[in-house]
Formats: structure tokens, C-alpha cells, sequence
């Protein structure tokens, strides 16, 4: 009975018309964009080549400097309580290295490792050691809660980057990205609940999901955060910009998730950004308030950003 | 890796003909919020896009989209931006009362008990297939499929009490 009252609300659970319809034309859009493939993948790579230096030097706390090949680096404070500090369930051990971060984001560097030595994969669940894939084909999944008692009831978005070479079997270091949905402020302290520890495997073009351990696991960051930025408004939307992200806040939706965005310093050189997260509130249907956020590959100095370019589009921010 | 050959956009509308309905509704089972069920969609049909290999099956293609819809729906939940803003329903337009009721019980479930429950009872697979395809142990999804069941009796009975007290009123 409960199979059949199942089935039949399911069949009303349908992908609406325009939904299909933009989801084919996003497709047309990636496809002409296939032409730009080098260039995007020499950033990537760009990318890994930093973590992997990141990796070596880890030990100092000092490590944002080689996520960030910049001439000028921001001083950043430290914000972790407890460097060091690390949280156990069974044989899984998190271990928090760093954080730094302004009112926008905050980059935290932990390791993942077996207290046993053994190498990490799931009990019984894939006969493959996470180091026989690529760094760069491997993904953590964090279920994430973080206090939004200080977000104004806006919310947090996080991604996750491995960023070691896969050489130790047992052992995986990641840089977790928060990006804050803020109205101005940073929290002061932020609560990681982590729920599970899951990982995605890229195998021979076959998507595994490997969870490596479920539990309750909690740190804690707190600390004073860099509070750089500048800000422009223009008509109804103001662009801030900060040392690690630029977020634009307005009554109507200025770009999509998957639109290119590139910065203009004023040396005349453009940087392309990639970790973009947005969000909308709506009434009736109509977005009333759109928020974007967007984090840095590298440290700048939100002075010298003269403008943003969306899809190509130039956005004068002088 | 083999040779590239990358979908074309008809071969996308194929496959969205094929299988759309069935990634839809598994993702709106997992996040039952329209608005990510929409974001879910998307971004299952723009990997297919960029996949570079062939499938051996209907069914090998089958489980590819299942297992990317519910890693997707996984990271839709964590990595994009908690929409509350404002609050936002999102619910699919349900009529029918039978169907609103059982939405609402669905609802109260845990995300890992619903894709269970509907890989189960609506794709039709069996536990062992389930556990291949969510990568975890046959016991584990038995004991999830058999929790599930519980909790929505135990719902459905709350439910019932809370009916009769109100008419009893």
C-alpha cells in the first residue's frame, strides 16, 4: 500500500519544460566554451602545483603565502585557538593546521589521517587506497554546520580542496573554503560540526562514494579576522572587495553560477576567479535580494581591483 | 584514459528524455526543495555532458546518474548557499490530500532513509543493488530500509493520534 501511494506522488515529481529547456541550453553554452579548455586547465593546474607546495611546508603555519603567489601578502592573523588541535572518531583523526580568513571567507587547513597508520579507505567498502587516484580526482565531502547566530540569518557555503600529493596512504590534507553570506561582519567564532567524512572517487570514469566514517565531531575557530576590503556601489549593487574574495550584493540577479568572472587590477592584468556561490531571496517569485560571492586563488589587494568582468561584460569599479 | 567523445547536445535531450524524471524526483526524494532539485538537475545532465567514455548499458547508464545525483545532491546541500534568506517552501504542487500527507511524513525522514526508500520502492532495486550503487555494505542499507520503515509508521501513527484528538475535539 505504502509502495503504491509512493509510487503514484512520484509520478507528479516531474523536471518542469523550462527546466529541461535551460539545462539544454547551459549544455550549448559549456560546449561553445570548450574552446577556452587549455586555458582553464592550466589554472587548474596552477592550483594543484600551489597545494603541493602548500603540503611540504605545512609545518611552519605560515602556509598562506604558498597558496598565494602574490608580491604583496596581506598580514593575516592567525585565527585557529588551538593550531594542532585534533578530533578522533575511531580510527579517523582530523587535525586543525591553520585558518586565516577576513569578513567573507575563511580558508582552514586540516590533515585526515589513521591513528592506526592504515591506509585510508572505508571498512569492507572499496578495495582501492584513496592514494591510487589523483589528488586532483578526489573529493572530501564535509556536512558542515557552522552558528549562523552571527550571519544575520544568512548562511555559509564551503568547498573543499585536497591539496597533498597523495604520497601517504594514511594520510590527506585538505583546505576547507567557507565563504559567509554576511551582512557586513565576520562571525566571531565558528563551530565545524563534522557529520561524516565522505569520499568521492573518480574510478575509471565511475563516480564512487566512499565513506570513510560517520560520527559528531566539533572545533571551534575563533579569533580576530582581517577586515581589508573596499567597497563600491554602483546603481542599486555594491561590490566589495577583500583581500581573499569579492562578494556583490543586489535586488536583482547581475550574473549565473556558471558565468566567467575575471578582475581587472590596474596594472592592466585580468585574474580569473573560479569558487563561486550565490544566493537569492524572493517574494512572489522575484528575486529581492541577490547575493555573489566569489574567493580568490590568491591574496590581492582589494585597492588595485578597477573593475569586474562578467561574461565578458566590463563593470568599472573606479 | 580512452578516446574522447564527448555528448552532443542531442544526444543530451535524449538521455534527459530518458532518464530527467527519474534524476528529478531522486533528487527532489533527497532535498525535497524544489529550487535544489532544479540545481541537481542541472548539474547531473552538465557532468553527463562532459563524460568521456561509453556506457555498457541501459542499466550501467542508469546507475551513473543515480550514483552523480545523490553526489551532487550531497554537495548541493553543503557547498552552496543555505537558502534562508527568505523562507522558501520549494515544495513540487502536490493536489491530491493522500499525496500531500505522505509528502509531509517523507519530509520528517533523514535524506539517507529517503534515497533508500526510493531507490527501493519506486526505481525498484533491490538492497544488494542499493548497496552497490551508495557504495556501503548490504546490512547497512537492510537496517536503513528497515529503520526507515519504522520511523514512517511511528510517523504515520503520531500522525493518526494527533487526527483523532483533533476531531475528538
Amino acid at each position: 500500500m505504502f509502495e503504491d501511494s509512493y509510487r503514484r506522488m512520484n509520478e507528479n515529481v516531474t523536471a518542469s519544460r523550462d527546466l529541461i529547456e535551460k539545462t539544454i541550453e547551459l549544455a550549448q553554452r559549456r560546449n561553445k566554451r570548450h574552446k577556452h579548455a587549455p586555458a582553464a586547465i592550466l589554472v587548474a593546474l596552477i592550483l594543484v602545483l600551489s597545494g603541493t607546495a602548500l603540503a611540504a611546508k605545512v609545518t611552519t603555519g605560515d602556509w598562506l603565502g604558498f597558496v598565494i603567489n602574490t608580491d604583496k601578502i596581506v598580514d593575516f592573523q592567525e585565527l585557529v585557538t588551538n593550531p594542532g588541535e585534533s578530533i578522533v572518531c575511531g580510527d579517523y583523526r582530523i587535525t586543525l593546521r591553520s585558518a586565516v580568513g577576513d569578513d567573507s571567507t575563511y580558508f582552514i587547513l586540516f590533515d585526515l589521517d589513521t591513528v592506526s597508520g592504515k591506509p585510508l579507505i572505508g571498512e569492507d567498502l572499496t578495495p582501492m587506497p584513496i592514494s591510487d587516484s589523483l589528488p586532483a580526482d578526489i573529493y572530501l565531502n564535509h556536512f558542515i554546520n557552522t552558528s549562523y547566530d552571527d550571519l544575520g540569518g544568512w548562511g555559509v557555503a564551503s568547498s573543499v580542496i585536497r591539496i597533498d600529493d597523495g604520497s601517504n596512504p594514511a594520510k590527506a590534507s585538505f583546505i576547507q573554503c567557507l565563504q559567509f553570506s554576511n551582512s557586513g561582519q565576520a562571525p566571531e567564532w565558528i563551530k565545524l560540526s563534522v557529520k561524516s567524512i565522505d569520499a568521492i572517487i573518480n574510478d575509471n570514469n565511475e563516480q564512487q562514494n566512499v565513506i570513510l566514517a560517520e560520527g559528531d565531531w566539533q572545533i571551534v575557530i575563533s579569533g580576530q579576522t582581517n577586515t581589508d576590503r573596499v567597497e563600491h556601489r554602483i546603481g542599486d549593487s555594491i561590490f566589495r572587495v577583500t583581500p581573499l574574495s569579492i562578494s556583490i550584493y543586489s535586488n536583482t540577479a547581475l550574473m549565473e553560477m556558471n558565468s566567467g568572472i575575471k578582475l581587472e587590477m590596474d596594472d592592466g592584468s585580468t585574474m580569473s576567479i573560479s569558487e563561486v556561490s550565490d544566493l537569492s531571496g524572493f517574494e512572489d517569485g522575484i528575486i529581492t535580494d541577490w547575493q555573489m560571492t566569489a574567493v580568490f586563488s590568491s591574496v590581492i589587494d582589494p585597492e588595485q581591483v578597477v573593475a569586474i568582468i562578467i561574461d565578458g561584460e566590463r563593470i568599472s569599479l573606479k | 584514459m580512452g578516446n574522447k567523445q564527448l555528448c552532443t547536445v542531442m544526444e543530451l535531450e535524449e538521455v534527459i528524455h530518458e532518464f530527467g524524471d527519474m534524476v528529478y524526483r531522486l533528487a527532489y526524494s533527497y532535498c525535497r526543495n524544489k529550487f535544489d532539485a532544479d540545481d541537481i538537475f542541472q548539474e547531473v545532465f552538465l557532468k553527463y555532458m562532459k563524460k568521456d567514455s561509453a556506457f555498457e548499458s541501459d542499466d550501467h547508464q542508469k546507475a551513473w546518474l543515480i550514483r552523480v545525483t545523490i553526489n551532487c545532491a550531497k554537495s548541493e546541500l553543503t557547498s552552496f548557499w543555505k537558502r534562508n534568506v527568505v523562507e522558501m517552501k520549494g515544495e513540487i504542487t502536490l493536489t491530491d490530500p493522500d499525496d500531500l500527507y505522505l509528502a509531509e511524513i517523507l519530509q520528517q525522514l533523514p535524506q539517507k532513509y529517503r534515497i533508500v526508500i526510493h531507490l527501493y520502492y519506486y526505481e525498484g532495486y533491490s538492497t544488494d543493488e542499493i548497496s552497490e550503487l551508495l557504495g556501503k555494505r548490504p546490512s547497512t542499507i537492510r537496517t536503513q530500509l528497515t529503520r526507515a520503515r519504522e520511523r514512517l509508521s511511528l510517523l504515520m501513527e503520531e500522525d493518526s493520534v494527533c487526527l483523532k484528538t483533533a476531531i475528538e475535539e
